[in-house]
C-alpha cells in the first residue's frame, strides 16, 4: 500500500514537475526567441536569403537547365538528359571560344603581370614626381571597361587614330586592319585588357614591394648578390602574396570576359575572338537556347572552380613568412 | 648620378606611352570633327566646347538619365550592401562555430563565380517574379550576389581584430543588438566601410552586362548601357563621343580624386590581406 502511495504522490509530483517545467520551458523558448529575433540576427537572416535566391537558387536551377531543351520562344521545355552536353563536344564554336578564352586569359595575365613588376620596380621611389606617375597607372582601374574599349577601338578601327599616325609619320603605306583579321584582332583584344589589368597589377606590387625589408637586399649584397640574384632570391619570394592575387583576379577577369568583347570585334571576325562568356550570353539570350547555354555555364563553373583550386594552392606553397 | 637621372627618364617615358590613351580621350574632347580625324595627338585649336554641349543638349537627355539612374542604383545598392556585410561579418566573426565556418565558406565561393553562370537562371527567375526589366531587380542582384561576398569578405576579416571586450561592455550598459551595432560597432568598422564602399562603387557604377540583361534594351539606362547603345549609333562623330565618355567617368573620376589615400590602400590592404 505504503508503496503504491509514495509511488502515487511521487508520480503526480513528477507529473506537475514536468507540466511546470515544460511550461516554463516554453516560456524560456519563447523568452530566448524574442531576445533571438533582434536587430543583427533578422538582418543575418535577410542577407543570407538574399544571397540564397540570388547566388545559391540560380546555380542549382542552371544545372537543371543544363539538362532540358528550355526555350523561353516555345512553351514547353522536356528533360534531354546529358544530350546538351553531348552536343557541346561537337560545337566546333565553344571549343574556339574555349580556346580563345584560354590564349586571352594566359598573354594578359603573362603580360599584365611581367610588365606591371618591371613598372612597379621602377617606380617604387619616393617623392612626389614618382607619386605622380603611380596615380596615372591607376587611373584606367577607376573607367569602366566599355569606356576604356571604346577609346581603344577610336584607336584601333581601320580609319582610327593609330593608322593615321602610322600614315602620316610613314611607317606604314597601307591602312592596317587591327580588328578584322582573327590573328591581329586577338592581339588588339590582349593588348586593351592587358593596358587595362597592368595598372591594377602596378599598384598591388607597388604595396607588395613596401613590404619588403631594406636590410634583406643590404645583407645580400654584403654577401656578393647581384640585382637579378638578389631579385630573384629575396624581393621575389617576399611579393608572393602579391603574385597570388594579381593572378586569380586575372584569372577571374578571364571568365567573366565580356564587355571588351562586345565592344571591340563583337566576337568577329567570324566568331574568332569569342570569349566562352560571350558565346554562353549569345547563346542563352540572343538565339534563345536557355537549356543550351545552362550547359557551357555548368562547364565554365566547373573550370573556373578546378582552375582557381589548382592555381591557388600551387601559389599558396610559393608563398614564404619573414 | 647618371642613374638617377636615366632611371627618371625612363620612368617618365614609360608613363608617356601607358597614359597616351587617356591622353587622347581627353584632349579629343575639346576638338572640332575635322581636327580630331586630320591629327588626333595634337593640343586642341582651334579650343572647343562644342562636343561637350551637343552631348548635354541631347534631345534623349542620355547623359544625365543615365548618370541619375547610375547613381540611385549604386548607392542604394551600396548602403544595403553595406548594412547586409557588416551585420553578417560582425556575426560570424563573433560567434565561430561550425555553423558560421559553413556561411563564411559558402559566402566565400561566391567571391570566384563567374556572373555568366548565374544569368540565365537568374533572369528566368526574375521572369517569373515579374521583376525582370525593373531597377528593383537589378538592385536586388546587386545586394545578394558576389558582391555580398565581397562585403562580407571585407568586413569579417576586420571585425575580427577588434576586442571583443567593447561589446561586453556595451552589453553591461544594457545595450541592446541594435544600440549595440549602430553605437559601438559600426563606428569602428570605418576603414572596413571605406574599403568595401570604394569597391563596390566603382564595380556597381561600371557594370555593364548585368544592367544590360536585367533591365532589357528598352527599359531605361545606367551610363555604361547607355554609352554603348548611343555610340553604336554615331560612331563616326568622334567629338561627341570622347565628350560623353568624358562626362560619364567625370564622376568617378572626382571620387578617386578625392579619395586618392583610400582608395589605394584599400586596394592593396584588401588584396594582400585576401
Amino acid at each position: 500500500m505504503e508503496p503504491t502511495v509514495t509511488d502515487n504522490i511521487q508520480g503526480k509530483l513528477g507529473h506537475s514537475e514536468l507540466v511546470s517545467s515544460r511550461r516554463s520551458s516554453i516560456g524560456m523558448m519563447a523568452a530566448r526567441w524574442s531576445s533571438k529575433l533582434d536587430f543583427v540576427r533578422v538582418t543575418l537572416l535577410v542577407g543570407i536569403l538574399l544571397y540564397i535566391m540570388v547566388l545559391v537558387v540560380p546555380l542549382f536551377l542552371g544545372f537543371y537547365y543544363s539538362l532540358t531543351n528550355l526555350n523561353p520562344l516555345y512553351p514547353d521545355s522536356d528533360f534531354i538528359g546529358l544530350e546538351n552536353y553531348a552536343n557541346l563536344l561537337d560545337d566546333q564554336n565553344f571549343e574556339q571560344s574555349l580556346k580563345m578564352t584560354a590564349m586571352i586569359g594566359v598573354s594578359v595575365t603573362l603580360l599584365a603581370n611581367v610588365l606591371g613588376l618591371i613598372i612597379a620596380l621602377l617606380l617604387n621611389h619616393q617623392g612626389p614626381f614618382y607619386a605622380f606617375l603611380r596615380t596615372i597607372f591607376f587611373v584606367p582601374q577607376v573607367l569602366s571597361a566599355v569606356i576604356v574599349s571604346f577609346i581603344w577601338s577610336i584607336i584601333l578601327n581601320t580609319r582610327g587614330f593609330l593608322n593615321r599616325v602610322l600614315l602620316d609619320t610613314g611607317i606604314i603605306e597601307k591602312k592596317i586592319i587591327w580588328l578584322g583579321l582573327p590573328d591581329l584582332a586577338f592581339k588588339s583584344l590582349v593588348l586593351v585588357i592587358a593596358w587595362q589589368m597592368l595598372g591594377f597589377c602596378v599598384v598591388v606590387y607597388l604595396a607588395a614591394l613596401q613590404g619588403v625589408p631594406k636590410q634583406l637586399h643590404e645583407a645580400a649584397k654584403i654577401d656578393g648578390a647581384n640585382f637579378l640574384q638578389s631579385f630573384r632570391h629575396v624581393t621575389l619570394p617576399l611579393i608572393a602574396p602579391g603574385v597570388t592575387i594579381n593572378v586569380v583576379l586575372m584569372l577571374i577577369m578571364t571568365f567573366k570576359l565580356y564587355d571588351q568583347v562586345a565592344v571591340l570585334t563583337e566576337g568577329g571576325p567570324a566568331g574568332t575572338t569569342e570569349t566562352l562568356s560571350y558565346y554562353i550570353i549569345r547563346t542563352g539570350f540572343t538565339v534563345n537556347q536557355t537549356g543550351y547555354a545552362s550547359a557551357m555555364a555548368v562547364v565554365l563553373f566547373l573550370l573556373m572552380a578546378s582552375i582557381s583550386g589548382v592555381v591557388v594552392t600551387y601559389l599558396r606553397s610559393k608563398e614564404v613568412e619573414h | 648620378m647618371t642613374g638617377k637621372f636615366a632611371r627618371i627618364g625612363f620612368s617618365l617615358l614609360i608613363t608617356i606611352v601607358y597614359a597616351m590613351p587617356l591622353y587622347l580621350a581627353f584632349v579629343n574632347v575639346f576638338k572640332t570633327q575635322e581636327q580630331i580625324t586630320r591629327r588626333p595627338i595634337e593640343l586642341p585649336a582651334p579650343f572647343t566646347l562644342d562636343n561637350i554641349e551637343t552631348v548635354i543638349d541631347r534631345p534623349d537627355n542620355l547623359l544625365f538619365e543615365g548618370l541619375k539612374n547610375s547613381f540611385l542604383i549604386t548607392s542604394i545598392s551600396v548602403i544595403f550592401l553595406n548594412i547586409l556585410s557588416a551585420v553578417i561579418g560582425y556575426y560570424i566573426a563573433r560567434n565561430d562555430n561550425v555553423y558560421t565556418r559553413i556561411i563564411l565558406l559558402c559566402f566565400m565561393a561566391g567571391l570566384m563565380i563567374p556572373p555568366q553562370v548565374i544569368l540565365i537562371p537568374i533572369a528566368q527567375l526574375f521572369k517569373a517574379l515579374g521583376l525582370m526589366g525593373t531597377y528593383f531587380a537589378l538592385i536586388l542582384y546587386f545586394s545578394g550576389g558576389g558582391l555580398l561576398s565581397f562585403g562580407v569578405f571585407v568586413y569579417t576579416g576586420f571585425i575580427k581584430t577588434i576586442p571583443r571586450e567593447l561589446d561586453e561592455a556595451a552589453l553591461i550598459d544594457g545595450a541592446n543588438s541594435f544600440q549595440l551595432f549602430w553605437r559601438v560597432i559600426f563606428p569602428i568598422l570605418r576603414p572596413a566601410t571605406a574599403t568595401a564602399t570604394i569597391f563596390l562603387s566603382l564595380w556597381i557604377w561600371n557594370e555593364f552586362l548585368i544592367p544590360l540583361i536585367i533591365l532589357g534594351p528598352s527599359q531605361g539606362v545606367t551610363i555604361t548601357t547607355g554609352i554603348y547603345s548611343a555610340i553604336g549609333q554615331y560612331t563616326i562623330d568622334y567629338g561627341q563621343m570622347f565628350a560623353l565618355m568624358f562626362l560619364s567617368s567625370l564622376p568617378m573620376l572626382l571620387f578617386f580624386f578625392a579619395m586618392q589615400k583610400e582608395f589605394i590602400s584599400g586596394l592593396t590592404s584588401g588584396a594582400l590581406k585576401g
